[in-house]
């Protein structure tokens, strides 16, 4: 069962306003009839005291009245007069009723009002009769009782004064005395009320300091049940409540702190990683770092490339990649040296900044540069102040790093490039590997050109070619058709238009030598054909020089004896492995020209000397016309012919020396021609001594 | 009686030539190159020419086209003679302003025919 704390004040409030009702009501019940009583006796005496004042102030009225009416006349006074007397009457009879017991008083009142009373009455009587007479005796009458009268009215009033004096101070006196009591009573029932208001605040402080204590200590973290207090209030309700949130606070405080263990623990590890992406982070930050260097790196390393892609002339090429490598390697001096494979030598194509002016050679192995392309592998070199450069490329500085770079393309050594700069800054791993790339960049592009160039070289060998083959034809045409008119148009006088016999013998001779010359031309033409082919048969044996020497000058003096033919032939002269026939027809080609070419009695003289350890030469001396200098270079050509009127007088097919350069070069030797116009010609041949075959 | 001009730089050729138009009445001149040529046309102005192509110095195109241009020759007929063997021959001879044209070989007795035909021409 519980008292709820509104129920407590409640009982309380209701046992109070009850106590007070009922002091109330008793102090009431006892004292009123007696204040009643003294305030009736009150009333009766006010009520007393004012008509017995009336009364004398009637007497007085009515007097002065009657007398007014004895002046003037006026019959109003009169009727005033009727009612002051009614009125007189009334009072008196009411004062009488007021004290019925009383009759000293009565007597007294009686007495005071009689003979006014009777006066008026009889004064009215008189004025209804018209008697005035009688009114003046009759006041007259009065006016001996008057004084009397008013001093019996007025003693009257003042025993009723003092009466009713008395009769109020009796009835203040009883209500000053209830309302004293009723003000005691009031205050201690507030002072209950008080009581027990603080009676249940104590309760209820109770409740609470308890409740307040729990509350601190949970505050302070210490989950404490608050105690049970008993009161079966609302705070006992209140406190199993808060208990209640205790006890769920500090489960959810368990299950916070499992949870806050776990969050710490997912943090550590969250750190944990946090860490590793740092670190990761850092790495990126530097691979990227490393990166943008290299690309960079690349940028430049492309727009070089690509400038040497585009660059396809040798020359340019050269030039580009000397520059751009001297620039990426911060040097002063270098060198692009190009490969010949036939000689096995380096030859600087373009240098800059050495001490050689002019190209600088080397042989495989010779030097830096010759063991850089022996080896095909990059080298560094250093020199320091006073040292000498013997070994490599020699640079206008006192002291330098050098880096020598071997150009390779498909395994094939094209080049080397030798770059040198001042001071001991030393090329470094990374410099040197870039150069390396760089070098194989260049070695691609310079295949490239030098293949273009070879092609370009081969298309232009074959559009002179075939440029020479159509102009071969033309010639070809031209000198089988000239010797085939003359025959052809001959032949045709002869049949259509027979002359007389001379004449017939003349045109006959003609058609005989056109025939002979024609002959010779297909079959040097021939000849030509088949050496060109490469179906020209060469057998080689050991040959005596001097003795084919010797028989072919005899058998030249003896076809032109206009001429003087000699030999000159160095004493020991070496035995060569070669054809002697085709030998023989060189140096009989040659002899004819240079009779054919020479003026009668001119000497034609022919030399055999050794001219190295490796061959012999031979050379034929004329004194005739010579070569103008413009026909020189053309005059192994096939057909060439010196263009003069004076020569065409002189026969020939213009192949004899073009067929003669081939079988030297197909012996293994060489032709060469000497000569000043006007003054003669030397044409010497050579022949190798070991019997070295060109081809 | 007309005058003829043989231009052609071998013998053999000049001498054919002369064999065949000796009995016809001409009077005959030759020349073995063009420069020689240009003087002996100055000097007999002939009233015909035959002329090689293929000749040292002055070729034979060069020496027709002179003969065409120049008002005191161009009324001289050329025949001209060629041994190449292309097509353009023919119309590079044309173009010399040539009146006829023979490649070698060629028959005398045409030749014959061709020189009496431009002749009368001329004198018409």
């Amino acid at each position: 069962m519980k008292f709820r704390i509104q129920t407590k004040i409640l009982i309380g409030y209701i046992l109070i306003i009850t106590a007070m009702a009922g002091v109330i009501i008793g102090v009431h019940v006892g004292s009123n009839a007696r204040i009643a009583a003294a305030r009736r006796m009150d009333d009766r005496y006010r009520e007393a005291e004012n008509l017995a004042a009336q009364l004398m102030i009637y007497t007085r009225i009515g007097e002065s009245n009657i007398e007014n009416f004895l002046v003037d006349g006026n019959r109003q006074k009169l009727i005033r007069l009727k009612q002051l007397q009614t009125e007189s009457q009334k009072n008196l009879n009411r004062l009488l009723l007021l004290f019925p017991g009383d009759s000293q008083i009565k007597t007294a009142i009686q007495d005071s009002m009689e003979s006014t009373v009777i006066y008026f009455y009889a004064v009215t009587k008189a004025a209804e009769s018209g008697d005035i007479r009688q009114i003046k005796e009759e006041r007259a009458g009065y006016q001996k009782q008057l004084t009397r009268s008013l001093q019996s009215q007025l003693n009257v009033l003042n025993n009723l004064s003092a009466k009713h004096d008395k009769a109020a101070a009796a009835y203040m006196a009883l209500s000053r005395e209830a309302y004293l009591i009723t003000l005691v009573l009031t205050l201690l029932l507030a002072l209950a009320a008080i009581i027990v208001g603080l009676f249940i605040a104590r309760g209820i402080t109770f409740s609470l300091n308890t409740l307040m204590k729990s509350i601190k200590a949970v505050n302070k973290g210490q989950y404490q049940l608050a105690a049970k207090t008993n009161t079966y209030d609302e705070f006992e309700d209140m406190i199993d409540a808060f208990n209640q949130m205790v006890t769920t606070i500090k489960n959810h405080e368990l299950s916070l702190e499992e949870k806050n263990t776990e969050l710490q623990a997912q943090q550590e590890s969250l750190a944990a990683q946090n860490e590793e992406i740092l670190a990761q982070q850092d790495q990126i930050q530097q691979a990227f770092t490393d990166l943008s260097k290299h690309e960079e790196l690349l940028g430049r390393l492309y727009r070089f490339s690509q400038s040497l892609t585009e660059t396809i002339e040798l020359n340019k090429l050269v030039q580009n990649a000397l520059n751009g490598m001297m620039k990426e390697a911060d040097a002063q001096v270098g060198s692009f040296l190009l490969y010949d494979e036939d000689s096995s030598e380096l030859t600087s194509k373009m240098s800059m900044g050495l001490i050689d002016s002019g190209s600088v050679k080397f042989q495989l192995n010779e030097g830096l540069v010759g063991r850089t392309a022996a080896e095909r592998k990059s080298l560094i070199a250093r020199f320091n102040e006073g040292q000498l450069q013997s070994e490599g490329i020699r640079g206008k500085l006192t002291m330098a790093s050098e880096i020598y770079l071997p150009l390779t393309s498909d395994n094939q050594l094209l080049g080397v490039i030798a770059l040198g700069r001042s001071g001991k800054n030393d090329f470094s791993e990374e410099e040197q590997k870039r150069l390396i790339s760089l070098a194989d960049q260049i070695a691609v592009a310079l295949h490239n050109s030098l293949a273009h160039l070879e092609i370009k070289q081969s298309l232009k060998r074959v559009q002179e070619l075939d440029k020479l083959k159509s102009e071969l034809i033309n010639t070809v045409s031209h000198e089988l058709r000239t010797p085939l008119a003359s025959i052809y148009g001959f032949a045709e006088l002869l049949l259509k238009k027979p002359p007389e016999a001379t004449k017939a013998k003349k045109y006959l001779t003609t058609i005989y030598h056109e025939s002979q010359r024609l002959g010779e031309l297909i079959n040097n033409f021939l000849d030509l054909q088949r050496i060109e082919a490469g179906r020209f048969e060469v057998t080689k044996q050991p040959v005596h020089l001097t003795e084919l020497i010797q028989s072919n000058i005899q058998i030249y003096q003896g076809q032109s004896p206009i001429h003087t033919l000699a030999a000159k032939i160095e004493p020991n002269l070496p035995q060569v492995l070669t054809d002697p026939d085709r030998v023989s027809q060189v140096l009989g080609n040659l002899l004819s020209n240079a009779l054919k070419y020479s003026p009668a009695g001119g000497l034609i003289e022919v030399r055999a000397f050794k001219r190295s350890a490796a061959e012999v030469a031979i050379a034929v001396y004329d004194h005739g016309l010579g070569i103008p200098k413009e026909a020189l270079a053309n005059i192994f050509h096939p057909f060439f012919r010196v263009d003069n009127s004076d020569r065409r007088q002189i026969g020939g097919t213009g192949l004899g020396l073009a067929i003669c350069q081939r079988i030297m070069h197909t012996l293994g030797g060489t032709i060469e021609v000497q000569s000043e116009h006007g003054r003669g010609s030397i044409f010497t041949f050579t022949i190798p001594i070991s019997g070295y075959t060109g081809s | 009686m007309a005058k003829i001009l043989i231009v052609d730089d071998e013998p053999a050729i000049r001498f054919l030539i002369s064999a065949t138009l000796e009995d016809e009445g001409y009077e005959l001149f030759e020349a073995a190159d063009g420069l020689e040529a240009s003087e002996l046309i100055q000097e007999n102005r002939p009233d015909l020419v035959i002329l090689d192509v293929m000749m040292p110095g002055l070729t034979g195109y060069e020496l027709c086209s002179r003969i065409k241009q120049d008002p005191v020759t161009q009324k001289i007929k050329v025949i001209m003679l060629t041994a190449k063997a292309q097509e353009q021959d023919k119309l590079q001879s044309r173009q010399a302003g040539a009146d006829y044209y023979l490649r070698k070989p060629f028959s005398p007795m045409e030749l014959t025919q061709v020189v009496a035909d431009l002749l009368q021409k001329t004198e018409q």
